[in-house]
């Protein structure tokens, strides 16, 4: 019974002592990452970026400011280290928002970085990746935000409100992962530049970097992430705009996206595969200038049917333009018919690649305007 | 009852070195010597007018004796009566003594303890006899507001010293015959009256048994508070939570009583100890029951809240301020950096020297003169807030994770020994290990508070039991018509609180 009672606290001991939560170490001394650039040097190094929270202290306020420090090393992980010689205290990388590849780093192949991403129990698997389309990614924390002082949680704030505009998309780490490794779809990650403002220059979003396997092929502009977002069924939001030319001469009309669903249909006819896109879209009337009463059923009808040709054209052309250019199916294609059509993939995968490039793909919209705003009529001009 | 079958082996009774025989004054010189140095005992010798043959003397102490009652009722009768040739004690007690309590006397033990009582003992020549007449008489606290357990509804009578005055006050809220009254007495110098308190019928047996028997079993010399009382007879006397209730207010004791529960008063202290206590009565409180069920649900439930944030805020910020900043929203994270930056002491020496400056300025405050307390408070608002800050001393979260600490412990004075264990406890093993540490201390505590029983009924019963019966008055305190049974496990046959409530 002695031994019994005796053996409670040791086993309460030993599971206190065998967690891993040992260290304890006060929150000031952590020098905390809000985002890195990773670029490679001539000898195939690589160089980080890494942006920081760094506490000044004036008087008796205290404030946050972005400190840039680069550090080298053979290896991610040995120039996270090597930054120990350059400055203290240890970084600290579990609230790291973004990490932006360098257009170098991207186009040989970024295994090996997911893969800390992935193992290291510090970063985040859901850190936010971009790639940059300059020449290197660190040149963009020489470059200017508009409004806070952390240039990394700028960034990463964006991504928040891109569900407003769907010219660029989040992308996190362990979903760039998850693609990587699955079936019939390549992955693309966002791009990052740097542009003019008033003779300074500034970070932007500006679409998205397309891959084959873990290597950058190339750049999409921002309407064709848009588009690529209307194939991937990422759409939260965002405008359609429209410049019609009926008979009461031009007129320019915005849609505002409510809701959209995107269905890949894969379709296996006579041996050819081929895809239908259903596109089913919800809008809302913002912009309007035609010089009528009332809106009627039939300018509804029209402008429905208009902004369907719309998305067609502009989605069609940039499938084509993907299977020509880059030939890396980043929509999902093959995916869909793994997941659906189970027995056709498996004939069809091992060409999959040949097969992709002059796969007919046709994209049928519906649009549906739900309501015309706040009123439904136009401004008279009275004369 | 087993409580009077060994009563005169807990009470070691005074042995008096008399020997009471037929002359007075042989008897008064034996009194006078066990009251020997005691200059408030007081002998009073007389005769009757008619009689100077007939002496007599009255014993008391001063100060514990109504001079008036005496007077008017003892020494005015005897001095002023034609007494007739033969005349005994009995015919004095009988016929002359105009008093509501006065009895004969045999032992010598029985006048003494009488004079100390504060009665008034009255001797006659030729007799070895005595009559104990009851002539206290001191002053006393009117009944006021208990201080400690104010309301804004409800009766505002509080229990005072005198013992029968409080069972007066129970008395009159509780029109049944069922009601008993046993006394004991307690403590072999002090001689403390004890009263224990049940209904018959409402009270669990077992437990009434039990609790006389652990009674019976306390042999001390004095029982000053209410306190010695819970101490040696509780039933987790190590743990910090108590398993003995005490209340001031007598409309409180009486809904114990109710309940089936046993309340024991102590003469001399102005409390009702209320017995067996369980967890959830730390949270109750006499005006949920005054007010309607939805406010009082929200301030018992605030009353709950308010333990956990107190005994769980501070370790909780150590434990993420130094072991889990990847939990911390990142903008919590920097406003944290923010206010840490360049602070001397590391968060745990911070946290814990805070906890205790918190702890001193309430020890301090608690007993001190009302004219003193503004410049304390000034002090302590100076000393905790603005300078150390400013002076970066100690960081700004820490004052804000103090002050609510404290303030949630202020919620409920009742509960407020145990969470400044329970949070220094929290506190240093968050600062050991971190989360795991607070969860291991949370488990200690949770596994220790289902392990202690009071009086035989588990302390969580209400919380752990099945059924929703137990639950109806602890979190939130449901409405009156809900409650339509008594506590189950600890009110004896008649458990029907309401009609209806058998179905």
């Amino acid at each position: 019974m002695k031994k019994r009672l005796l053996l409670l606290p040791w086993i309460m001991m030993i599971a206190l002592f065998s967690t891993s939560c040992w260290n304890y170490k006060d929150v000031e001394n952590l020098d905390v990452v809000a985002g890195c650039a990773i670029d490679k040097t001539g000898e195939g190094h690589y160089t980080l970026t890494v942006e920081m929270i760094n506490m000044v202290v004036k008087g008796r306020e205290s404030q946050p400011e972005s400190v840039i420090l680069e550090t080298e090393g053979e290896t991610i992980l040995d120039a996270i280290r090597n930054s120990i010689s350059i400055s203290s205290p240890k970084l600290y990388w579990s609230h790291a928002t973004c990490l932006i590849l360098g257009q170098d780093v991207a186009s040989e192949g970024i295994k090996e970085i997911l893969d800390i991403i992935f193992r290291d129990e510090e970063l985040r698997v859901g850190i936010h990746l971009f790639v940059s389309e300059g020449k290197t990614a660190k040149e963009l924390f020489d470059a200017k935000v508009l409004t806070a002082v952390i240039k990394s949680f700028e960034i990463d704030r964006r991504m928040a409100d891109e569900g407003f505009l769907s010219k660029s998309f989040p992308v996190q780490a362990y979903r760039f992962i998850d693609v990587l490794s699955e079936e019939g779809i390549s992955g693309v990650l966002p791009s990052i530049c740097i542009t003019e403002q008033k003779g300074e220059k500034m970070i932007e979003l500006c679409g998205s970097a397309v891959f084959k396997e873990d290597k950058l092929l190339g750049f999409l502009d921002k309407e064709e992430t848009k588009s690529l977002n209307f194939i991937l069924n990422n759409i939260k939001g965002g405008v359609i705009p429209l410049k019609e030319s009926s008979d009461g001469g031009a007129q320019r009309i915005s849609l505002e996206i409510l809701k959209n669903k995107t269905d890949i249909e894969p379709m296996y006819i006579n041996n050819k595969p081929s895809i239908q896109i259903n596109i089913e879209t919800e809008v809302s009337l913002k912009e309007l200038n035609k010089a009528d009463n009332t809106i009627t059923q039939k300018d509804l009808e029209f402008i429905e049917k208009e902004a369907g040709n719309r998305l067609k054209t502009d989605i069609e052309g940039f499938i084509s333009k993907v299977q020509k250019k880059y030939n890396s199916d980043i929509f999902g294609f093959g995916r869909s018919f793994y997941k659906n059509k189970p027995s056709v993939w498996k004939k069809i995968s091992h060409q999959w690649k040949n097969i992709f490039k002059d796969l007919e793909v046709k994209v049928k919209p519906t649009i549906r305007i739900m309501d015309s705003g706040m009123t439904n009529t136009y401004i008279h001009i009275g004369d | 009852m087993p409580a009077d079958s060994n009563k005169s082996s807990i009470n070691m009774h005074f042995k008096a070195d008399i020997k009471l025989g037929k002359n007075l004054s042989d008897n008064i010189f034996q009194f006078k010597k066990v009251f020997q140095d005691d200059d408030t005992f007081r002998v009073r010798s007389f005769t009757n007018q008619k009689q100077p043959d007939a002496k007599f003397c009255v014993l008391y102490i001063d100060g514990m004796v109504d001079v008036q009652t005496a007077n008017r009722t003892i020494m005015e009768p005897i001095i002023q009566c034609h007494l007739t040739e033969k005349y005994d004690i009995d015919s004095i007690l009988n016929h002359v003594v105009i008093n509501n309590y006065a009895e004969k006397a045999y032992t010598p033990e029985q006048m003494v303890e009488g004079i100390i009582r504060g009665e008034t003992v009255l001797l006659m020549d030729h007799c070895s006899e005595a009559l104990i007449i009851s002539t206290k008489g001191w002053k006393s606290r009117s009944i006021a507001e208990p201080e400690n357990e104010k309301v804004l509804r409800g009766p505002r009578e509080g229990f005072v010293e005198p013992i029968l005055v409080n069972l007066s006050l129970i008395r009159r809220r509780l029109a049944t015959p069922n009601l008993k009254f046993k006394f004991m007495t307690l403590g072999t110098q002090t001689k403390t009256k004890v009263c224990v308190s049940y209904i018959e019928g409402i009270v669990n047996n077992k437990i009434l048994s039990e609790v006389l028997d652990r009674l019976n079993k306390v042999s001390i010399d004095s029982v000053l508070g209410s306190n010695y009382l819970v101490e040696l007879t509780t039933d987790a006397p190590y743990s910090p939570f108590k398993t003995i209730g005490s209340t001031e207010r007598p409309d409180v004791a009486v809904a114990k009583l109710l309940e089936g529960r046993i309340i024991i008063i102590l003469d001399g202290t102005p409390e009702a100890l209320t017995m067996p206590f369980l967890f959830e009565e730390y949270f109750q409180n006499d005006e949920d029951y005054y007010i309607n069920f939805y406010y009082s649900s929200i301030s018992r439930f605030l009353r709950f809240f308010g333990f956990v944030l107190t005994i769980s805020t501070a370790g909780l910020y150590v434990a993420f301020m130094c072991f889990h900043w990847e939990m911390m929203p990142v903008m919590l994270l920097v406003s944290v950096l923010e206010a840490r930056e360049a602070i001397p002491f590391s968060t745990i020496i911070e946290t814990l020297g805070l906890l205790t400056t918190f702890e001193i300025l309430r020890e301090s405050g608690a007993r001190m003169p009302i004219n003193i307390g503004q410049s304390l408070s000034i002090l302590g608002a100076l000393v905790l807030g603005t300078a150390a800050v400013e002076a970066r001393i100690v960081s700004a979260p820490v004052i804000v994770i103090v002050a609510l600490t404290g303030l949630t412990g202020l919620m409920i004075p009742k509960i407020k020994g145990p969470s400044i264990i329970l949070r220094y406890f929290l506190v240093l093993l968050s600062g050991f290990l971190g989360l795991y540490g607070f969860m291991m201390g949370s488990i200690i505590i949770m596994i220790h508070l289902c392990g202690i029983r009071s009086f035989g009924i588990p302390y969580m019963v209400s919380f752990t039991s099945l059924g929703p019966e137990g639950l109806k008055d602890t979190i939130f305190r449901l409405p009156l018509w809900f409650m339509k049974k008594r506590p189950k496990f600890i009110s004896g046959e008649n458990k029907i609180r309401q009609a209806n409530g058998g179905q």
